[in-house]
């Protein structure tokens, strides 16, 4: 359960997003104005927020440099109405932690949400990475399954683990994009797909169970089978 | 270098030939001037001499020889040609009076070189006249004449050496201080041009023509720092009141989706509406891309960009794509130095290889081989990314980076019919020109990139 701050004018957005938050056992406090978010975002102790960039009173980007000036660390996703070149940067620039266009998807926002919301601290220092059987070692850069070395490219040993520091958790097709190929646009291609398949030819089809998961329409997520 | 380039400039060339028509006329006056100082002083001269016989004429008419011995005796000896000479022969020739002898003078007037004690010598004029019976010789020395002649030469020498002094160096200094502004304007010019609509050139107080000339730009850059501002101003509010019931409708749907529960057909169509409404909302977010590059508003954040290393990234990226596909990719071998580097947006340059790879990989039959290369021709960098596939008709290929234009066989594949007008937007920000040219079979699609980027 996370508490979330949600900064959304748009009735209709604000509505979507606290009924799929609230269905998925979070807890949120929806605020249209920015300086009432500015206030509740200092005196609250939020989890996470998310702020929309067009909103009154103080806009997302200002609500976003004022947090963070006032020595904030809450992670903040942005949503926005513009997906241009800039205004992700811009975004970011600003303190933000994660950025989405609208419309999204709410498995999209979920996802972020729970990539950037309460991750347990230890993950961060583990130089070893275990799931199931599979085990990465992050300093000597070598990946088994079972006790078997698997031959990892240097972009799937990223992949991989990224997948497993979100053990569990799932993770979108654009956010793979933005973290492993660093592509914040629409590639035209199936870049992720193939080298999610990839990855899994090596570590998942030699053995009996599968640990990466397709979640349909949305992305993959790595556990050990449920 | 620097003085070649000073004498490039139109100031200074306006100087020089300013200077050098005043030159013309200058000496013209000149030459005049000096043949009538020549002249008037010789002229002079010659009445000196005239006066100076005259007077001993005057002296022989009233008292005959006696009186003109007399005249001459009273004028002292020859010293240093300081004096005039004088010398009266009689019929026979013998010297009668007189300060010097001399075997024989012309009638008339002439000149004569008289050695002085000390191996100094004087330049005479001499008349020669006949008094009665008697021959009557005077001199003047022209020494100082020729002296004054002289100096009226040197003088007006001095003059057209310091006309031209001053004319050029005058000149020069005007064109370097005209430089100097010029290139202040030109340097401010590349800001505006690197998409700084904010700058101004500087406008001093003379109001000459070069301010004038400024003030006119600067109000045309006002007017274009309005316009595009007011554009982006469009732009963010078309997306703000298009993508919110774009938004408001996928949310819609969304949980229209979920409250089908098991209603199978529904459902399917429902998504189905969803999936149109991905790509409205995708084509709409690539048209603001797209105008946003147009618009230049990223040369801001231009920076070194290895064109080697991002094309070994692509190949990576794209291999196993093209490999899944049927098809072959690789990385031609290149010629000569392996760092190629301009100046440009990361981000851009990737997105616009992605695109050119995925066009080639989409558009391309089975089996079709994929080749990526970079390089320098003559100092231009340039992308290549070519395919032996069914190429594009001579006819079509100027209109393939039209907005939503797309081949007739490929309208019913994937694809929002912008990925090529990206491209082209891409390649216009950093200065590139794109040139298709058919492979027999397959098409080669060369991004050649402007030679003075290189960082």
């Amino acid at each position: 359960m996370m508490r979330v701050l949600l900064v959304e004018d748009d009735k209709r957005t604000s509505d979507y997003i606290s009924n799929g938050l609230a269905s998925s056992g979070h807890v949120i406090d929806v605020l249209p104005d920015g300086r009432d978010a500015l206030a509740a975002g200092l005196r609250e102790p939020y989890d996470i927020a998310i702020v929309d960039r067009m909103i009154p009173g103080l806009d997302g980007l200002s609500l976003v440099r004022s947090l963070r000036a006032a020595g904030g660390k809450l992670p903040i996703i942005l949503l926005t109405a513009m997906g241009g070149v800039d205004d992700r940067v811009e975004g970011l620039d600003a303190g933000a932690d994660d950025y989405l266009a609208k419309p999204f998807a709410f498995s999209e926002l979920l996802a972020r949400l729970n990539a950037l919301g309460r991750r347990p601290p230890i993950a961060q220092e583990k130089t070893v990475l275990r799931v199931a059987d599979l085990e990465l070692d992050l300093a000597r850069r070598v990946a088994k399954r079972s006790g078997q070395i698997v031959e990892l490219l240097p972009r799937e040993f990223a992949l991989l683990e990224f997948l497993m520091r979100n053990e569990g958790r799932v993770l979108t097709k654009t956010m793979l994009l933005e973290r492993i190929w660093n592509f914040n646009f629409d590639p035209q291609s199936t870049v992720v797909e193939t080298h999610v398949s990839r990855l899994r030819a090596k570590i998942d089809k030699p053995f009996e169970t599968q640990l990466i998961n397709t979640i349909r329409s949305t992305g993959y997520s790595l556990h050990a089978p449920r | 270098m620097r003085l070649g380039k000073l004498a490039r400039s139109t100031p200074f060339r306006l100087a020089a030939l300013y200077v050098a028509l005043f030159l013309v006329s200058l000496s013209g006056g000149n030459i005049v001037a000096y043949n009538m100082v020549a002249t008037y002083l010789y002229e002079r001269l010659d009445t000196h001499v005239m006066e100076r016989y005259r007077e001993i004429q005057s002296a022989y008419e009233a008292r005959g020889v006696e009186g003109a011995a007399a005249m001459i005796g009273s004028h002292g000896p020859a010293i240093n040609g300081q004096e005039t000479l004088y010398l009266l022969r009689g019929i026979e020739g013998e010297f009668l009076a007189g300060n010097f002898r001399v075997p024989s003078v012309p009638p008339g007037f002439s000149t004569f070189t008289g050695e002085n004690e000390g191996g100094s010598s004087t330049n005479y004029r001499l008349y020669r006249g006949t008094l009665g019976e008697e021959q009557l010789v005077v001199g003047v020395s022209y020494d100082d004449t020729n002296r004054l002649r002289r100096i009226a030469l040197v003088s007006f020498g001095w003059a057209t050496a310091i006309v031209l002094g001053t004319g050029l160096g005058g000149g020069a200094l005007l064109a370097f201080r005209t430089r100097r502004r010029i290139a202040i304007l030109s340097e401010t010019m590349k800001l505006v041009g690197a998409g700084q609509l904010q700058t101004r050139l500087p406008v001093s107080a003379r109001e000459d023509d070069l301010d004038v000339l400024a003030v006119e730009v600067n109000v045309a850059l006002e007017q274009l720092e309005t316009s595009v501002a007011a554009m982006k101003q469009v732009t963010t509010d078309i997306a703000h009141d298009l993508k919110t019931p774009i938004s408001r409708l996928y949310i819609t749907l969304e949980e229209a989706i979920d409250q089908a529960g098991t209603d199978a057909e529904a459902k399917t169509r429902l998504e189905t509406a969803l999936g149109e409404v991905l790509q409205i909302s995708s084509t709409f977010e690539a048209m603001l891309r797209i105008s946003q590059i147009e618009a230049g508003a990223r040369r801001g954040c231009f920076g070194p960009v290895r064109l080697d290393q991002l094309l070994e990234e692509m190949l990576e990226i794209h291999q196993p794509i093209a490999e899944e596909a049927g098809k072959q990719l690789s990385l031609l071998p290149r010629r000569g130095v392996p760092r190629i580097e301009i100046l440009g947006d990361q981000d851009l340059l990737r997105q616009m290889c992605a695109n050119l790879i995925a066009n080639a990989i989409r558009h391309t039959q089975q089996g079709a081989k994929i080749g990526l290369t970079c390089g320098h021709e003559q100092g231009w960098p340039f992308i290549i990314v070519a395919d032996n596939g069914p190429g594009i008709p001579e006819a079509e290929r100027a209109k393939v980076f039209k907005r939503f234009y797309r081949l007739e066989k490929s309208r019913t594949t994937e694809g929002t019919g912008l990925g090529l007008s990206l491209v082209k937007a891409v390649a216009d920000l950093h200065g590139a020109h794109i040139v298709l040219t058919e492979r027999s079979p397959g098409l080669a699609v060369r991004v050649v990139f402007p030679k003075c980027q290189q960082v």
